[in-house]
């Protein structure tokens, strides 16, 4: 019911009163469009509103009232009184006595309305009316003399006339105006009041409850008026003013009025939001008997009455939540006494209340919108509305709740009488459900019947919690919805029905996983954990508390609750397993090897050590401990850190030396897939550019981890997957320019690079910390590591496993588990790579020397025995070690033992002894340590082998004209050193022409200064001619010769074959057809004074790469003059292995040069090259497969030997044989008992002194003969040159002695020819003057190569020279000398074997001169096939001329060879010497 | 003054939360302080949408109440990198002004600058700040007990 202002009428009592009923509303509703402006006091905002008036019929009562709400304000009389008569008599009299009446009373205004009707009007018309005789001037005059306003005529009030029109709207806005301002007055007056009432309030009379009526009634007042602001104003300070009454309680100022409500409060009413104004509450706060919860109803129904009225629901939804939310604590406060749960029970039912009227006005609001009428807009979307009405729900289920709780309506609680009778009290509280007409249900009735039964009330609290999630849901708050999700499930948990509760808490904890609370996840965690309990899921429930049990964020008591849990029952997994991230259990830290390497021998025993942190909450065994293993066997070839799929950005570029060689092998790598243009790649310089500091982190690197020196490796947590953008591969290029080679450009190819290198955001987020990656996938645990019952402390732990080692190859540590029962504990992958290799290392045997062996003297090979992983099946500990090695190499004693260990102790043991069988000899290894490497040293002797030389002379070195002496070095090297040290005096006979310079030659190391002793030490070379042959070993052959070495090395290895090999020319072509090296088909022939061997293969020119392992020995001259001699003889083109350019041969040809002096050595050639011999040495070993290992032992001849053959004296017979042994090694040697044997000479004087003779490093010695040849003997003997090696070994006491044996042959033993020069006067020889020098020439012996003229003559050329300028030749210089063919018989001196020629000389120079040099040359015999192709014909064939050949030397015998003649200077110059003088 | 202060990463997850250390069940805190995530982040987007462009920077950090509950009252903060602070206030303290709240949120908020200041903290860590510690708790008092509500 709405308020009205109250306006009185009367009505003059022979007025008729339908007529002023009707003209009262017309008034009201003239006044009801009329807008009045409402004027306020102290400067507030005017209001304008419409005047909506009620008007009653004056009474006495209604004067009485003081109130501002229900007083009249305005009072009306009406009046249609047309006759002035009735006016006087009756009209004035009652006009007067209201008047009176309302004048008794202030603050009223009052109006004498005369209604003048048509008949008044016609009547003054007609009658000519006296303008102040009319009824109002009369009632002017009389009443209204000083306010003519108070009268107001009515003209036609019931027609609708233009002057009926004006009048109404005339009296509208008058009695409106009037009205208002008396109102205002009124109010005013009121408000003066009500201030002055609040000063009182801390007078002991002062009530709060009368001023809250007496304030109130602004409050109604300006409501009456639609004025709702300052109405609303009245409830505010009230509500505020109670509320500082409260608070001032609670500081201690408790206002004396409050006292009373302490009382225990009996009654809990809802607040009535449907009612305008509860009557009920504000009589009893009339009464005095509200308590403070009437109070508050009371003053929020208003408020919200008000608020409603403006619209203003946002003010209603702060408000309310203060109004549900302060009276708890004002009672706590005021320490009222309330039964528990009554404020729950209010609060529920205020909160139904308030939800049922904002619906409702939302529903008002929804069809304002469509109706579009002027309502008040509501400030809210309907969206705030329905959040706000959820949480209102939300607040209703709680109170639910907890009144459920006290009520023992909660499932699993049984109901007791003493929870019945707080049932039946709190219902007694809560006042009857009284009926509405318009709700259906009101809240003390939902209550009611919630509390009425257990089913009710979860039917009900069931209901509010869906209606508040569904809404909370629908709004996006999820977090709220997972609150009473929480609380849901805990209902349900309650209720006995785990399986609806489990949606809702697997729900919660994603929320709080996701937004990464900790603390409200290990909550969840504990209630799901119950929940699956309950639902007996062995499973989850173990991941639960495997969670819980290493969450920080729960006691440590519930922790090991759960790990207790855990272990007892790990085993009721039946046959399923689980796997389990070890994650938030222990964090394995690290990896070490011990000791620390990672490539691993088989068998060896290592030990791996995995640093595990544990969180759990108290030590836990595992069964076992797991590290499954990626194994690469050795065969499967691909090396595994070479396959970088991924590679480490940060590493690659971070690091700087090491990756290196990874960098070159990526790019290589590289650039072999792409075209040629891209040459690889020199280390260039590379760019240090990180892809980002943040990001690099995250890169995976296949590349194995290096151990520090400890052996470990810190291992890399994963908590994120593994980022997925980064490619697989990136590709680096390069260009090379193709002119210079310089490098053109470089790049790196990525795609995806933006992503890469795209900005990562700085801060981390940590959510992903709480998310617990359970689920894992487990290797197969085929190849592990294992070790069993491991217990891990809390903290740090070090767990020992054992090194797999059984089989060869690479392994990378893949995963670790721990198994507890049925379930594991899995570390998915281990990272950085860790891994290790395992490789069996063969029993091993090598043998070497220092340099290349000598052999003949005692010197020490070593032996490194070494057994590898090889384990003895039976374990025998003693194993022997045998060598089986050809005769000619002794194994004498062992001189050092040691062993080596892997760490390079090296430490002497005791020798073991030598057992020397019929063949083998063997060695007793002593046991040592795995790995450790014995180290022997053995002496050994190889002897030498002998040393052949088989030179034909005759072939080789032709002479035709004895040689001038000579004096000869041995080579230019040592040619400054030799001096000489014993000169023969001129030998006076025989006599002969030319002069002739004798020289003796002593070879002998002069230059040490100490060997020179005694004659027998020296090599007399006498004036003869000599045959100087020096053992040649032509090196230059020798590296064609090496390549073919092998296909004939039996022919010609003197170490196998006691004598000398002779290949014949059949041999050569027995070359192993499936010889792969060379097949070379070289030729030969003599090109006058040279022989040529031509090598028609091309690659002769190229130097053969030489083997040298495989080359033993040189070929020796002999062979190689074997072959060159047979090659003469036949003149067909056979093969020599000779390089071409290597091979002139110079040849006896002293008339070229002057001969007297120098000739040069018949040596071909000359080489520092040595000569080896390879002896095969077969090692047995005991072990393995690989028994036999055949080793090779190189050995160096230790002296190369030369020998000369000289005529002693003048005489022919006596002869001079010099053996030079040269020390070709760097050691000093030690020769005794040199020997000389002669074939079928027995007649040898030795000139050697000493028994021993040292022979310094490089130094040679001399040894040398007296021969005496009778001339019965062969024309050649062979000669054996002997002697003893003498070295000497620590270990033996005994000097070892090996002999040097030197053979070769001599030949020419007698000469043919002897030259005899003799010049006439030699005793009166002058300078200048001519002579005839006298050549005698006697042939001794046949001459089977000389060619016999068809007269039986043997024709000899003779040629005297002189090359120094001491002698001049007159004449012809040379001539031929004829002698007889026929045979000498022996011991004759036929004249006719002798021939003489004379020659014309001069001597040049004064002093004692040697004779001319006297060449003979002799015309070889042709054969029969030698024709002259120019001159012969078919028919006549003319044979080839003789052709002029030098004799060999030995074949010449000069006697005149030291011989001089003194020449006298010539007379004149003595004379002119002494005039000089 | 203030029984609970949080603090909370852009990412929803708790970077501080203190409570008066009288507190019987702080997890009962944490679930408040998670629950008024859904009013900030309501009021954040609202807001959000309400200012534009230019005058974001300009925005409010303060976000008023976010919801009452029977016992407390809880304030809201956001700070431009949608760090948010979070004072839970009791609901008995009646003293307690809007602008007093907000001088707390602002002593919090540089409190908090400072931390981030800090070269050696990680952004996105907790925050473990002895002078943010004694900031915030020179903010919480020890609750009041209800035997003797007279004593502030």
């Amino acid at each position: 019911m709405e308020n009205k202002a109250t306006l009185t009428y009367s009505f003059s009592e022979s007025g008729d009163e339908n007529l002023f009923l009707t003209l009262s509303t017309r008034l009201c509703d003239t006044l009801s469009n009329q807008t009045v402006e409402w004027r306020q006091t102290y400067g507030r905002a005017s209001h304008q509103f419409q005047l909506k008036v009620k008007i009653l019929p004056l009474a006495t009562a209604l004067l009485e009232r003081t109130d501002l709400v229900t007083r009249p304000y305005f009072h009306i009389f009406w009046t249609d009184c047309n006759d002035l008569d009735q006016y006087r008599s009756t009209i004035r009299t009652e006009i007067s006595s209201w008047v009176n009446t309302l004048k008794n009373y202030k603050d009223t205004e009052w109006m004498i309305v005369v209604v003048a009707g048509d008949i008044l009007s016609r009547l003054t018309k007609a009658k000519l009316p006296i303008p102040r005789m009319s009824i109002p001037d009369k009632v002017k005059s009389d009443f209204c003399s000083k306010n003519p306003e108070r009268l107001h005529i009515l003209h036609d009030p019931t027609k609708e006339t233009t002057k009926s029109t004006e009048s109404w709207t005339a009296l509208g806005l008058k009695v409106a105006n009037q009205t208002v301002r008396c109102m205002e007055v009124v109010v005013s007056k009121y408000e003066e009041r009500v201030r002055a009432e609040r000063e009182r309030r801390n007078e002991k009379s002062w009530d709060f409850c009368s001023y809250l009526i007496l304030q109130e009634e602004l409050a109604f007042m300006y409501e009456m008026l639609g004025m709702f602001s300052p109405a609303l104003v009245q409830y505010d300070e009230l509500d505020a003013m109670f509320t500082q009454y409260v608070l001032n309680a609670n500081a201690g100022d408790i206002a004396h009025w409050l006292s009373r409500f302490s009382e225990p409060i009996k009654h809990w009413h809802s607040m009535l939001l449907w009612k305008r104004i509860d009557g009920d509450a504000r009589r009893s706060i009339l009464e005095g008997q509200a308590s403070i919860i009437d109070i508050r109803n009371y003053l929020f129904t208003r408020l919200c009455h008000l608020l409603f009225e403006t619209g203003k629901l946002t003010e209603i939804t702060q408000r309310m939540h203060i109004f549900l939310h302060s009276l708890s604590t004002e009672i706590a406060i005021l320490e009222i006494t309330v039964p528990s749960g009554a404020i729950d029970c209010w609060v529920f039912m205020c909160c139904l209340e308030l939800v049922g009227a904002l619906c409702r006005k939302s529903q008002l609001q929804n069809e304002t919108d469509n109706t579009a009428t002027d309502n008040p807009c509501f400030d809210m979307s309907n969206e705030q509305l329905v959040l706000e009405n959820a949480s209102l729900w939300n607040i209703a289920r709680l109170k639910l709740y907890s009144l459920g709780e006290l009520c023992g309506l909660m499932p699993g609680i049984v109901t007791t009488s003493a929870h019945l009778q707080i049932v039946v009290d709190l219902l007694a509280g809560m006042g009857e459900g009284e009926e509405r007409g318009d709700v259906a249900t009101s809240p003390a009735l939902v209550l009611r019947e919630a509390l009425s039964s257990k089913n009710n009330f979860q039917k009900q609290y069931f209901e509010l919690s869906e209606l508040a999630m569904g809404t909370f849901k629908h709004m996006g708050h999820f977090r709220a919805v997972r609150c009473i999700g929480n609380d849901m499930a805990e209902f349900y948990l309650k209720l006995g029905e785990p399986a609806q509760a489990e949606n809702y808490l697997i729900d919660t904890v994603r929320m709080y996983e996701a937004d990464g609370w900790p603390l409200l996840l290990a909550k969840a965690n504990k209630m799901l954990a119950r929940c699956y309990k309950k639902m007996i899921n062995i499973r989850k429930y173990l991941r639960l508390c495997y969670s819980l049990m290493c969450d920080e964020m729960i006691s440590q008591e519930e922790r090991i609750f759960y790990c207790d849990e855990f272990k007892s029952l790990s085993t009721d997994l039946g046959d399923d397993t689980l796997a389990l991230n070890i994650h938030p259990l222990a964090s394995v830290t690290s990896i070490q090897f011990i000791p620390a390497e990672t490539s691993l021998r088989l068998n060896s025993n290592h030990h791996i050590v995995v640093t595990i942190n544990s969180n759990a909450p108290k030590p836990m065994t595992f069964q076992s401990l797991q590290i499954s293993l990626d194994h690469l066997g050795p065969d499967d070839g691909i090396e595994p850190h070479n396959i970088p799929d991924v590679i480490s950005l940060s590493s690659f570029f971070s690091r700087t030396s090491e990756d290196e060689a990874d960098v070159k092998s990526l790019l290589s790598r590289n650039f072999s897939h792409n075209s040629s243009a891209y040459n690889s790649l020199q280390p260039f310089r590379r760019h240090k550019r990180y892809a980002s500091t943040t990001s690099s982190r995250e890169f995976m690197s296949n590349q194995p981890a290096e151990i520090n020196d400890e052996g470990r490796i810190d291992l890399i947590h994963f908590q994120h997957s593994k980022p997925s953008k980064f490619p697989a591969s990136i590709s680096l290029h390069a260009q090379r320019d193709l002119q210079d080679g310089a490098l053109a450009w470089a790049g790196i190819t990525c795609r995806h690079a933006n992503d890469l290198l795209r900005r990562q955001d700085s801060s981390q987020s940590q959510v992903d910390k709480h998310r617990s990656t359970m689920s894992v996938t487990m290797e197969t645990y085929e190849c592990c590591l294992t070790t069993r019952q491991v217990t891990l402390n809390p903290g740090m732990n070090r767990v020992k496993l054992n090194a797999k080692t059984d089989l060869e190859g690479y392994f990378t540590l893949q995963q670790l588990r721990m198994s507890l029962h049925k379930t594991s504990f899995v570390l998915p992958r281990i990272y950085p790579l860790v891994s290790y290799q395992v490789s069996y290392l063969q029993p091993k045997v090598f043998m070497d020397h220092n340099e290349d062996l000598i052999s003949g003297i005692v010197q020490h090979i070593n032996i490194a025995v070494n057994k590898g992983d090889y384990v003895n099946p039976d374990q025998e500990s003693n194993s022997t070690l045998s060598f089986k090695t050809p005769p000619s190499v002794r194994l004498l004693c062992v001189t050092k033992c040691s062993v080596a260990t892997p760490d390079e102790d090296v430490s002497e043991i005791e020798k073991p002894s030598l057992v020397t069988s019929s063949d083998e000899t063997s060695i007793n290894l002593p046991s040592t340590s795995l790995h450790a490497t014995v180290l022997l040293k053995i002496a050994c002797l190889c002897l030498t082998t002998p040393y052949v030389q088989k030179l034909d002379v005759r072939k080789r070195h032709r002479r035709t004209h004895s040689a001038p002496p000579a004096t000869f070095s041995r080579s230019p090297k040592s040619a400054p050193r030799h001096k000489p040290i014993v000169e023969s005096p001129p030998n006076p006979s025989p006599p002969s022409d030319g002069d002739v310079t004798d020289s003796i030659v002593v070879h002998s190391d002069v230059a040490n200064g100490s060997d020179v002793t005694n004659g027998g030490d020296v090599a007399i070379t006498t004036s003869e001619p000599t045959l100087d042959v020096k053992q040649s070993r032509l090196s230059d052959l020798k590296d064609s010769i090496k390549k073919s070495r092998n296909n004939f090395k039996n022919k010609f290895s003197r170490a196998k074959s006691p004598k000398p090999a002779k290949p014949r020319f059949d041999d050569w072509p027995t070359v192993p057809p499936n010889d792969p090296d060379v097949i070379i088909t070289p030729s030969l022939r003599i090109n006058g004074d040279l022989i040529e061997v031509t090598l028609d293969d091309n690659d002769v020119t190229q130097p053969v790469a030489p083997s040298p392992s495989k080359i033993t020995e040189t070929v020796s001259m002999t062979s190689y003059s074997e072959m060159t001699s047979s090659s003469s003889d036949d003149e067909d083109c056979k093969p020599v292995l000779i390089r071409k350019h290597s091979s002139t041969l110079p040849r006896h040809t002293p008339s070229k040069s002057d001969v007297g002096l120098t000739i040069p050595p018949v040596t071909s050639a000359t080489s520092n090259s040595s000569s080896q011999i390879t002896y095969d040495v077969t090692i047995t070993t005991p072990w393995g497969d690989a028994s036999t290992v055949t080793s090779q032992i190189t050995c160096k001849r230790p002296v190369e030997f030369t020998h000369s053959w000289s005529f002693a004296g003048t005489d022919v017979v006596t002869r001079i044989l010099t053996v030079v042994v040269e020390n070709v090694t760097s050691s000093a040697l030690t020769l005794s008992e040199p020997k000389l044997s002669l074939s079928n000479i027995k007649d040898i004087t030795s000139l050697n002194g000493k028994k021993f003779r040292p022979l310094r490093a490089l130094g040679s010695s001399t040894f040398a003969w007296k021969v005496s040849s009778s001339p019965f003997n062969s024309l050649n003997t062979s000669a054996q040159f002997h002697a003893d090696l003498v070295s000497r070994c620590d270990d033996i006491s005994d000097d070892v002695t090996s002999t040097v044996t030197y053979q070769f042959e001599v030949d020419n033993l007698r000469p043919i020819y002897t030259i005899a020069c003799s010049v006439d006067d030699d005793e009166e020889l002058r300078n200048g003057v001519m002579t005839s020098l006298r050549v005698d020439v006697t042939r001794l012996r046949d001459d089977p190569d000389h060619e016999t003229t068809s007269n039986g003559q043997q024709l000899l050329m003779f040629q005297v020279m002189d090359t120094r300028g001491r002698w001049a030749v007159f004449g012809k210089s040379s001539g031929i000398l004829s002698m007889p063919a026929s045979r000498i018989r022996e011991s004759t001196h036929d004249a006719t074997h002798v021939a003489t020629a004379t020659v014309e000389v001069m001597p040049l120079v004064s002093g004692s001169l040697h004779m001319p040099y006297v060449l003979l040359h002799r015309f070889m015999k042709r054969r029969s096939s030698e024709f002259d192709e120019q001159l012969s014909s078919t028919q006549s064939p003319v044979l080839k001329p003789p052709r002029l050949r030098d004799f060999e030397r030995g074949e010449v015998f000069y006697h005149h060879v030291a011989h001089q003649v003194a020449v006298l200077p010539p007379q004149s110059d003595v004379t002119h010497c002494v005039t000089e003088l | 003054m203030a029984v609970c202060i949080g603090v909370i990463a852009k990412e929803n997850y708790p970077l501080y939360i203190r409570c008066a250390p009288n507190v019987e069940n702080e997890v009962n805190f944490h679930f408040t302080v998670h629950t008024s995530l859904d009013v900030i982040e309501e009021k954040v987007a609202s807001l959000g949408k309400s200012t534009s462009i230019s005058t974001t920077d300009l925005r409010e950090f303060y976000l008023g109440q976010l919801y009452p509950s029977e016992d407390y009252r809880i304030y809201g903060y956001v700070t431009n990198t949608k760090v948010k602070f979070v004072i839970v206030v009791e609901a008995a303290n009646t003293q307690l002004r809007d602008n007093e709240v907000r001088s707390m949120f602002r002593r919090l908020h540089n409190a908090y600058t400072d931390v981030i200041c800090n070269p050696f903290h990680v952004p996105g860590d907790k925050i473990k700040s002895k002078s943010f510690d004694s900031v915030a708790s020179s903010m919480i008092v020890p609750e009041r007990k209800k035997e003797n509500p007279l004593v502030i």
